[in-house]
């Protein structure tokens, strides 16, 4: 690997002592994912209502929308993805796995882990969607429909990463608190 | 340059669902095979993402040159059930997987 985040030159995105010691903020690469994802999530909503506005002004926001919104999920992929392989399998999993929500690990974890794949693609389908079509959405619901239908469904895939995101980090914290 | 086509996009959104189902699958019912991901890149994940990338990518350009559906919510529904097939799926899997019955 070409540096590690444990590295010292990037004291700032390492935890800078033992997991979990009371007053450290741990992992701030875990808070960007989960930023850089609900932006996402956030700019595809948005599109989503400009769709259904569905004038020639709401769709070329709603295209802009759908761009942005697909490099922030692809921005979150990254985040989490170096935060997942540096830091989550060895210093955060075992806890979990020992703490008094193991299943967060084995089900939500590895379930998010996985569909989490699917949303970039998902993104950039959205954005094909909006670049083929776009010209046409303010006067053919068919097209719109399907904008719609594409959005929606990040929209909702990023709300169900995000509750999982949820269920991990309160297993995590559970964990620390049966360490006290 | 042609821009790549509808079903281009849609068909490689099934590929990697596909590929991302059957990979994990595979790689927890086969150490040797989660062995092999990682080792060819450092971690089974980041495997899983690259190949995805790829998969997308050549899958997209091939079915790109395919003209646009006339049914393209259909086409959309048809991509959305593949995406919530593969999330049931692969929750489905870990669920049985925790509870010792994968």
């Amino acid at each position: 690997m070409l540096f590690s985040m444990r590295d010292s030159r990037f004291p700032w995105l390492a935890n800078s002592g033992r997991t979990g010691e009371p007053g450290q903020m741990n992992f701030p690469l875990i808070g960007l994912h989960a930023g850089l994802g609900e932006l996402g999530a956030l700019l595809f909503f948005w599109a989503f209502v400009e769709l259904v506005g569905g004038q020639a002004r709401n769709v070329r926001r709603a295209r802009l929308a759908v761009l942005l919104g697909t490099l922030f999920l692809i921005a979150a992929w990254l985040a989490g993805g170096f935060y997942y392989v540096e830091f989550y399998g060895s210093e955060v999993k075992p806890l979990i796995k020992e703490g008094p929500m193991p299943w967060a690990h084995g089900v939500a974890m590895e379930t998010k882990e996985h569909v989490f794949l699917f949303l970039p693609f998902l993104g950039v389908f959205a954005w094909g969607l909006m670049q083929r079509l776009g010209h046409v959405m303010d006067t053919d619901r068919q097209a719109r429909a399907a904008a719609l239908y594409a959005t929606g469904a990040v929209v909702l895939l990023s709300g169900t990463m995000a509750l999982m995101g949820f269920l991990v980090s309160s297993s995590f914290r559970a964990a620390l608190e049966a360490m006290l | 340059m042609r821009m790549i086509g509808i079903k281009g996009y849609a068909y490689a959104v099934h590929a990697v669902v596909w590929f991302v189902v059957l990979s994990t699958v595979a790689a927890e019912l086969s150490p040797a095979f989660k062995a092999l991901l990682a080792g060819a890149l450092g971690h089974h994940w980041i495997a899983k993402s690259d190949i995805a990338v790829v998969l997308f990518i050549v899958t997209a350009l091939f079915f790109g040159r395919k003209n646009d559906p006339k049914d393209v919510p259909g086409l959309v529904r048809g991509v959305l059930l593949s995406v919530i097939a593969g999330s049931v799926a692969i929750f489905g899997f870990y669920l049985l997987h925790y509870l010792g019955l994968a």
